[in-house]
């Protein structure tokens, strides 16, 4: 018998054996059961309604051109999001003096319970701090031909965001600012606590003060916002 | 004539409820979305098994438009660069953007406005030692009159070692002033130290996202 003729029957007896083995192990095995639809068994979880509604939501503002904020009670997060892309993720850390604001901010913000996103109505700065030397800006300006104002970036050390709905959000920094407008300051403050005392939320959080500033330039009124509660 | 002492303190008592209303109104920033369509998204659907095939497709939909590898983000309000994956943030370097500024060339009367485009890209070209093909604002900007031989625009310097381009004719790049980086001093471009730059480029293929807000 040649080489060749030998390794073919080889081959061929390795074959009928593994074919042989596998109706064997195929016979001895009970039969697997089919895998369950889980959309007939599984119960939907409780909050399975608001998942939805959420994406949904997310959904129609992710489509849009315009970036949108993400306020993420569940994880404790502060969120900006682009096209559904996480641009700036931001810890959300309440002040301690206010946490029994929380639950009042969400249900003033989801109060009629058709909609869970609302768009920012007002941002005030209340305090802040020149982010570069006047003077290098101002000598920027100059060679670039560019107003020094656009080349400032204010850093807020403290500033209100209000809501439709008046659900209202103090954001601190500990950078320490001079106030901005003062006058105007004061009445910003005056009516936040007037409309706080009569029972609106007031809800006081800190952050970085680099994350602030992109939160302050970012959250111009009209600034579509969702709240995961 | 009978005193009525009262009425001074009634009216000023109606003066400052009226000015609380007024107050607690007042705003002095309008509303200018319109988010109204929100109001109709519907609940899911009364039967379990078309609800769990309707959640599981939303959010299928939502997880198909977020990127799934890494990403660039550009900062403009903070000028930050961020190299990031949805998870985690592998870079932070703070870079220039666009400083909104405007000119106009009193010859032409054509006006250019300095502004790093905002929206979602792609990264479309890597280059190494990229040169300037300078448009004709950058003659315009210094008194020049934009040169009609193609070679005059040419200069090897100005974009640092590496770009990245991402449309519409513009890039990342690095920068001859460096001491610049933060503040929003460019033409639209975004300026990146040269480090950080160079370990962006490394990491980053042509087609990676780039988110600019």
């Amino acid at each position: 018998m040649s080489f060749k003729r030998q390794l073919n029957a080889t081959t061929g007896g390795f074959v009928v054996l593994l074919l042989l083995s596998g109706l064997a192990s195929a016979n001895d095995q009970p039969k697997a059961p089919k895998p369950r639809k889980p959309a007939a068994e599984t119960p939907l979880p409780p909050t399975a309604n608001l998942d939805y509604r959420l994406t949904l939501t997310e959904l129609t503002l992710a489509r849009a051109a315009q970036p949108y904020l993400v306020l993420d009670f569940r994880q404790r997060k502060i969120a900006i999001k682009l096209k559904g892309a996480l641009v700036l993720e931001q810890e959300m850390i309440p002040d301690s003096t206010a946490l029994d604001q929380v639950e009042p901010f969400v249900k003033t913000f989801l109060a009629d319970g058709r909609r869970l996103a609302r768009p920012v109505l007002g941002r005030y700065l209340i305090a802040a701090q020149p982010r570069i030397a006047d003077s290098l800006v101002t000598m920027v300006g100059k060679i670039l031909n560019v107003k020094p104002e656009l080349l400032q970036r204010e850093l807020p050390s403290h500033f209100h965001l209000v809501w439709e709905g008046g659900a209202m959000m103090d954001v601190r920094t500990d950078v320490e600012g001079q106030p901005d407008r003062r006058a105007l300051t004061y009445l910003i403050r005056a009516r936040d606590a007037l409309r706080h005392l009569l029972g609106k939320p007031k809800l006081v959080i800190w952050m970085p003060a680099e994350n602030a500033l992109t939160l302050y330039r970012v959250a111009t009124p009209g600034l579509p916002t969702l709240v995961v509660p | 004539m009978k005193k009525r002492w009262w009425i001074i303190p009634a009216a000023f008592a109606v003066l400052l409820v009226a000015a609380g209303i007024a107050l607690y109104n007042w705003d002095y920033e309008p509303a200018v979305a319109n988010i109204a369509a929100l109001d109709s998204i519907p609940s899911l659907p009364a039967d379990a098994a078309a609800a769990h095939a309707e959640l599981k497709r939303a959010k299928k939909t939502l997880v198909k438009l977020t990127p799934a590898g890494r990403y660039i983000v550009i900062d403009t309000h903070a000028n930050y660069l961020y190299l990031r994956t949805p998870d985690s943030t592998l870079f932070k370097g703070t870079c220039s953007t666009g400083s909104g500024g405007e000119l106009v060339d009193s010859a032409s009367g054509r006006r250019w406005t300095f502004r790093t485009p905002h929206g979602v890209f792609k990264v479309d070209s890597k280059l190494v030692e990229p040169w300037w093909r300078k448009p004709d604002w950058a003659f315009v900007e210094e008194g020049e009159k934009p040169p009609k031989d193609a070679s005059e625009r040419l200069d090897p310097n100005m974009l640092g070692e590496y770009a990245l381009g991402f449309g519409g004719g513009y890039f990342i790049h690095g920068t001859l002033y460096e001491r610049l980086l933060g503040i929003n001093v460019t033409h639209g471009c975004v300026r990146l130290g040269g480090e950080g730059l160079k370990w962006v480029y490394d990491r980053v293929p042509v087609g990676t996202p780039v988110y600019v807000f």
